[in-house]
This record gives C-alpha cells, structure tokens and sequence, in this order.
C-alpha cells in the first residue's frame, strides 16, 4: 500500500515548483494510483531531447510556456517531496532556449551512476498528474507525506524515475487528445531537423515513420477525407474538431507529411514533414 | 492596410515546397496581420489567392471535388461562396487546397535568386 501510494505521490509532485531553502510543513494528505509502473530511469540526455523537441513545439505552436498549464505554485507536499530527494542528489533546472523549464533531480543508482528526473515539464508531463489526479479522485488511499522524508536512496530513485513522466507509452486514463498530440511529438526519439521554412517542419524518418505517427494520432477518430484531398492523403476528425492529416505525397512526392489542427489550443497548424536524411 | 504582394510571394514560396489548404494561407496572412479582424483577414486571402490565380501562378482544387473555373474571378468566387459556409475556423479540408503551377516555380526562382 505505501509503496502505491509512493508511486501517486510522485505523479502527483511531477508539476513541482523550486525546491524550498527553508524545510516545508509535511501534511496529511489524499493521495492513490489507478495501477504501479515500473520504474524508469532516464538521462540528462534523454531530458535534453525532450526539452529540445517541446522547444520546437514552442516555436510551432507559437506557445511561450506550456507549463503554465501545470500548477505553477505547488503545494507543500511536493516541496517535501523535493527535499526528500535532494537529500539524495542533486536538483538543477535545464532550460530550454524558448520558454522551456525542465526542473530535474540526479540521484546516484546502485551501480554508482547517475540518473535523472524531470519534475517539471510541459505538455508531456500533464499525463502523469492527469492520471494521479484522476485516481486521486476515484481511489482516496490516504497517506502521510511526512514517511517520504525517510525513504531510502534506491526508493527516492524509483520515485524520481516514476515522476519523470517520460514513460510516455503507459498512460492510459485522463490524458487529454492535446497531451497526447503534443506528447507525441517531443517524446524522445522523435528528432527534429532544423529547416529554413518557418511554418513547417521536418522529423527525421521515413514512410511508415510517418504513417506510425499517423496512426497513433489519429486513432479513435473519424475518417472525413474530402473527396479531392490532396493525392492519396486520408484526413481524421474528433468529435472536439481535431484533424490530423497523412499525406504520403506531400511536398509533391518529395516527402511524406502529418498535419495537425487542434481548434482551442492554436489556430495555427501544424505540419510535419518527414525526411529520411 | 497591408500589401498584398510580399503575402502573394510569402505564399508562393510556401507553395513551392508543398501544395497547401486554403487555412494554411490564412495561418500565413494572420501571422503578418495579428491585431486584423477576420473579414479582413478574409479579404486578404481571397486578394492573394486572386493574385496567384490570375497571374497563372497556382491552382486551385476544390475538396468536393466539384471542377475549378477556369478564369480567375470565377475561382475566386467558388471559393468565397464555399468559405461563407465554413466560417471563421478552416481545417485540413475545408474549401480548398492550392498547388504551384511552372509559372509559379519560376517566379519563386526569380524572386529568390540573388
């Protein structure tokens, strides 16, 4: 039961603020999970891509802070939650060179090495306190934050790495489609190639690398392909008015490309050409 | 007012590295005119669209499949009148979608060699 309630605490402390000089308060607080996940640990490098893709986002999507979606202020639980892993290493803020903060902790591992968490990021993170949200709501496990101060090193590294919200393929309750989308595009391995044009721009893949990020967009709309879209292009609608687009011929047969349009959370649209050099 | 023809050439090099919907030219003529109002955002579209069609510079492709017109003020009008009924917000595959034509590829060329 405590470590579930371990593992919420971290989802629920992944949209932290600035770990405190002075010690916070520790108070009885609400706090479940839907399921466990395993532990992931990931690297400064690993955050550095992330950081860089929401960067390109940033400039897409014309957004100057997502993370003024998240809860800005933080609560006194997370600011225990913070200095209860800095006990055990070391925090620091990677920023993003548009409008990105990265609030991360390294802590060592067993085998002497370091790792990395993100507690404070942008689009791709808002999964992860959805989801503690969402079972917070629905499970009401009761915990004491104040048994995280004693947590132990590899415990606090679990928590660190659960936080980190850069498991991105897991998440399965509360992630709006707008998460999703934009999760999509900065998870790591997506690599974004620097273009001249301002308005679109290029990922490194091929064909099916275009049609899997397709896909998984899309999936769950409605096919509303116009009868004279462009060549052999197929056009995906949500009920909220969403479209996602494939067009395998885009560039005129130079380079496949995904579009996407998300009324509400921009005007613009966004348009994903894919290129294999 | 802003000028047409820096939008007409910002749009035609669009073209030229791909065939774009007719909301893609509105995300264009926005960003260049933020503070504008929507009717003249409109105006401005239809008025670069116009350009581009008279000057043989692009086509038009109407989604419903119906045939464009082929002289310049009659295009424009199909898509006025398809526009009306859309309204403010155009997705992917409202109205119509714009390709370059050789002519186009040329003056791109022309415009952007030094």
């Amino acid at each position: 039961m405590l470590s579930t309630a371990l593992l919420a605490l971290a989802f629920a402390t992944s949209h932290g603020t600035a770990l405190p000089h002075a010690p916070a308060p520790v108070h009885p607080s609400m706090v479940t999970t839907s399921r466990p996940h395993p532990s992931t640990q990931i690297s400064t490098g690993t955050l550095a891509q992330v950081c860089t893709n929401a960067s390109w986002l940033d400039r897409l999507f014309g957004k100057r802070d997502e993370c003024s979606l998240v809860d800005p202020q933080g609560t006194s639980a997370e600011r225990a939650y913070y200095q209860a892993c800095a006990r055990h290493g070391t925090t620091g803020l990677l920023d993003c060179h548009i409008g990105y903060s990265f609030r991360y902790v390294t802590v060592a591992d067993r085998s002497g090495g370091r790792v990395a968490a993100c507690f404070r990021g942008c689009a791709p993170f808002l999964a992860e306190v959805q989801r503690a949200e969402d079972a917070r709501r629905s499970e009401q496990i009761p915990m004491v934050f104040g048994g995280l101060q004693s947590v132990g090193e590899k415990l606090v590294d679990e928590i660190a790495a659960e936080a980190s919200g850069v498991e991105l393929e897991t998440s399965s309750v509360g992630v709006s489609r707008t998460d999703m989308i934009v999760r999509e595009l900065v998870k790591p391995g997506v690599i974004y190639r620097d273009s001249v044009r301002a308005r679109a721009h290029t990922i490194v893949g091929n064909m099916d690398d275009a049609r899997a990020l397709f896909d998984t967009l899309s999936a769950g709309g409605k096919e509303v392909t116009p009868p004279s879209f462009q060549e052999g292009g197929t056009l995906v609608q949500f009920e909220d008015g969403t479209q996602i687009s494939f067009r395998p011929n885009a560039g005129y047969g130079r380079s496949p490309a995904v579009e996407v349009f998300m009324p509400g959370y921009t005007q613009k649209w966004a348009k994903f050409h894919f290129t294999e050099h | 007012m802003q000028e047409l023809e820096p939008l007409v050439l910002a749009a035609l090099v669009e073209l030229d590295s791909d065939e774009f919907a007719l909301g893609w030219l509105l995300d264009i003529v926005r960003d260049a005119c933020p503070d504008a109002e929507f009717d003249a955002l409109k105006r401005m579209v239809l008025g670069i669209v116009g350009e581009l069609l008279s000057r043989d510079l692009a086509q038009v492709h109407l989604f419903d499949g119906a045939p464009t017109a082929g002289a310049a003020p009659a295009a424009l009008d199909q898509i006025r009148r398809r526009w009306d009924l859309v309204g403010d917000q155009l997705g992917l595959g409202d109205v119509a979608y714009l390709s370059i034509t050789a002519a186009g590829r040329a003056a791109v060329r022309s415009a952007t060699q030094p």
